[in-house]
């Protein structure tokens, strides 16, 4: 590893060197799919070849042996009407004839040649079936396919065709087909090498983009082409994959730098307060009012960890047994109860009318505190004169619980903004508008099955708590 | 007689922090620092109250709270937990504990919630009426009458009257009411008890010389007829 890499200290980074190796390597993984592509068109190629050849070797054969024949019955015809005696001068006219290249042989019964272009009775011959053997003939040895046929008195006759021919049109054959093999192959090749290299610089473009936010380049995207074939789908998941990765990473910026800023403000002013505290110069009085005073801020820090952890919490689940069947109705009556005088004093009324009742699995404290946030947020938000109103209704798969208020509202483009850790509008800091309230319901609404929707109510906010009413209580 | 109380903590200064606040109002106080010996004291002494962290080296919080209820010792259990898992609280109390209080909590918390849980255990359960001096609360026809003056209060002012009745001359905090009254179980919207509470006094205090209903500074309420 490390002595291929000459610059390199040895083994300082292995991932690199590997990372390295395979950014190498990967092109010439493409060429194992070309052999084995080429591979089975080789085999198709091969397995045609010798299904053509056997069958054009047998139709070939077939009519050759149909002449053979009909030039046997022939003969033998001639001996019937002729004679033995005149079958000689017969078979040395054919022979002379040289028809389609027919062989001839008459032999006497010790087998000298008589007539015909055999020289010598060949071995091996059958009068029952089509036998090959190896004959002399006038123009040498021959491969001959032949039959014979005994005439009484023990002439022998036979016809047959030198298997030349055959082998001819097979090598013709098989000529032509290395030749379409060779083509077959280098267009395979030339095909497969192109195919590669598409490939490649598709997978590259992928790949590109995967390092460039490996070495830090978080804004990198793949470049997806709407023909939308495999590679654009994986660019386009690859793509959907980073929006929402840098979604959290964003949000958790946002989160750290809210909690540090949140944070210090009630910190710094304990420590003021306490420093007042420990002065030789304040007087009791002094000292009371400033410890009181730090009480005050450590209580709106443990509330910022409490309102966290509860977001925390309910991101990470519950177990089963804490999801029991909830009357909504009932749940939002106490809110509602609980809640209201905080509302009327902000100068604003609480509407909830008759509501159906509506049961789903749920975490009712969870979700007590999920619409409790909701209306403390219309108390402190929507302003004097607001009308809140709360319903409750059934829609598809989900129960949904409304707040909606006629107040101050909040821009269009913020809404999305709204429900996320620490995003205050009115820059109000502190107290108890921590900025952790809307993300505690949309947390518990997940937490449901639902999700926490926010909407302009023109005028005012339309907060929507669905929650879904597939959940199976325990 | 000075009250009893085993306070069952492994930190040290938590421990020491404790003790030192409960002598301070009054109480008798033994420690133990992990559960095997809070199990031994609490079943060969009688204690009025327990204060029991969930975590513990060797027999944690829960097992010891589920022997000594399976031993058969009703001594009221408050259960101390950094764990503030919704669930935590819940698996507390199923394991037999009476309250659950997580940290960081504040003493006063701690010392009203004490002395909630060892009224609980003393008071008579066959009760039909409260009274503190001239205010008067009749559990069965839910009905309140101060200075013979019959006092109109919704069904959850009652119930937030009747709770801080029972807790007569005691603290009771925001948190407790929420959790009392409301059944609701977080912090940071303890506020909203005050509208309530305000709203209760103006109907049993307001056009009587003596007032009943106090807010004790950096606490919480304490409905008395002392000041």
């Amino acid at each position: 590893m490390s002595g291929s890499s000459s610059g390199e200290s040895s083994g300082k980074d292995s991932g690199k060197d590997s990372g390295k190796g395979s950014g190498r390597a990967p092109r010439l993984r493409p060429v194992a799919f070309m052999v084995l592509a080429m591979t089975v068109v080789l085999g198709a190629v091969v397995t045609a070849f010798l299904i053509v050849d056997l069958s054009a070797e047998h139709v070939f054969r077939e009519r050759e042996r149909s002449d053979s024949l009909t030039e046997m019955v022939w003969l033998k015809d001639v001996y019937r009407r002729e004679g033995l005696a005149e079958l000689p001068r017969h078979v040395e006219r054919r022979t002379h004839q040289g028809w389609k290249g027919q062989i001839y042989g008459f032999f006497d019964p010790a087998g000298r040649a008589l007539a015909g272009n055999l020289l010598a009775l060949p071995q091996g011959l059958s009068p029952d079936a089509w036998r090959q053997v190896a004959a002399r003939s006038a123009a040498g040895v021959v491969e001959l396919d032949a039959v014979v046929w005994r005439a009484p008195g023990g002439s022998i006759l036979v016809v047959g065709h030198d298997l030349a021919g055959e082998r001819q049109v097979e090598h013709a054959l098989l000529g032509g087909f290395v030749g379409a093999l060779a083509i077959v192959a280098a267009a395979s090749l030339a095909v497969g090498f192109l195919l590669n290299q598409v490939m490649d610089r598709r997978a590259e473009s992928v790949a590109g983009v995967a390092e460039r936010i490996a070495a830090g380049d978080f804004a990198a995207r793949a470049q997806v082409s709407p023909r939308g074939d495999s590679f654009d789908r994986i660019g386009r998941s690859l793509n959907a994959m980073l929006d929402r990765i840098e979604e959290l990473v964003t949000e958790m910026r946002v989160v750290t730098d809210s909690l540090s800023h949140d944070l210090r403000a009630p910190l710094t002013r304990m420590r003021a307060a306490l420093e007042r505290a420990l002065s030789p110069s304040s007087n009791e009085e002094e000292r009371r009012r400033a410890v009181e005073f730090a009480h005050g801020q450590i209580e709106q820090v443990l509330s910022i960890f409490s309102a966290l952890s509860d977001i925390a919490r309910a991101e990470a689940g519950v177990s089963k047994d804490m999801m029991q069947p909830v009357r909504l109705d009932a749940l939002i009556g106490e809110m509602a109860e609980l809640f209201g005088p905080e509302i009327e004093d902000a100068g604003q009324q609480l509407e909830a009318p008759a509501l159906p009742p509506i049961v789903v699995a749920a975490h009712a404290p969870l979700l007590r505190h999920a619409v409790g946030n909701l209306l403390f947020n219309a108390a402190r938000h929507a302003g004097e004169g607001a009308r809140v109103t709360m319903s409750l209704r059934e829609q598809e798969d989900f129960a949904e619980i409304v707040v909606a208020d006629s107040g101050r509202g909040v821009p269009e483009g913020q809404l999305g903004r709204i429900a996320q850790r620490f995003i205050t509008l009115d820059g109000a800091r502190g107290g108890a508008g921590s900025g952790l309230g809307l993300a505690i319901a949309s947390a518990a609404a997940k937490l449901h099955g639902g999700e926490l929707v926010l909407q302009d109510n023109a005028p005012g906010l339309r907060a929507t708590l669905r929650l879904s009413l597939r959940l199976k209580p325990a | 007689m000075s009250r009893r109380v085993l306070v069952v903590e492994d930190d040290a200064s938590t421990a020491e922090f404790l003790a030192k606040g409960l002598r301070a109002e009054g109480f008798t106080v033994e420690q133990a620092a992990d559960g095997r010996d809070a199990l031994y004291m609490a079943t060969k002494s009688d204690f009025d109250a327990i204060v029991i962290d969930r975590m513990l080296p060797g027999l944690d919080g829960l097992s010891a709270i589920r022997a000594l209820r399976a031993a058969e010792v009703q001594t009221p259990i408050l259960i101390l937990s950094a764990l503030g898992h919704l669930d935590e609280r819940v698996r507390g109390l199923r394991s037999g504990g009476d309250d659950y209080l997580t940290k960081p909590f504040g003493f006063s918390e701690l010392h009203a919630r004490l002395e909630n849980l060892m009224r609980r255990r003393g008071g008579s359960p066959a009760e039909t009426e409260l009274t503190a001096g001239d205010l008067s609360i009749d559990l069965l026809a839910r009905k309140a009458r101060r200075g013979g003056v019959p006092i109109d209060l919704l069904p959850r002012e009652f119930k937030l009257l009747e709770y801080l009745m029972r807790n007569k001359d005691r603290v009771v905090t925001r948190v407790m009411l929420l959790e009392q009254v409301w059944d609701y179980r977080f912090d940071p919207h303890t506020s909203v008890i005050d509208t309530h509470v305000s709203r209760l006094r103006r109907k049993i205090d307001q056009g009587f010389e003596k007032p009943l209903l106090h807010t004790v500074r950096g606490a919480g309420y304490r409905l008395s007829e002392e000041a």
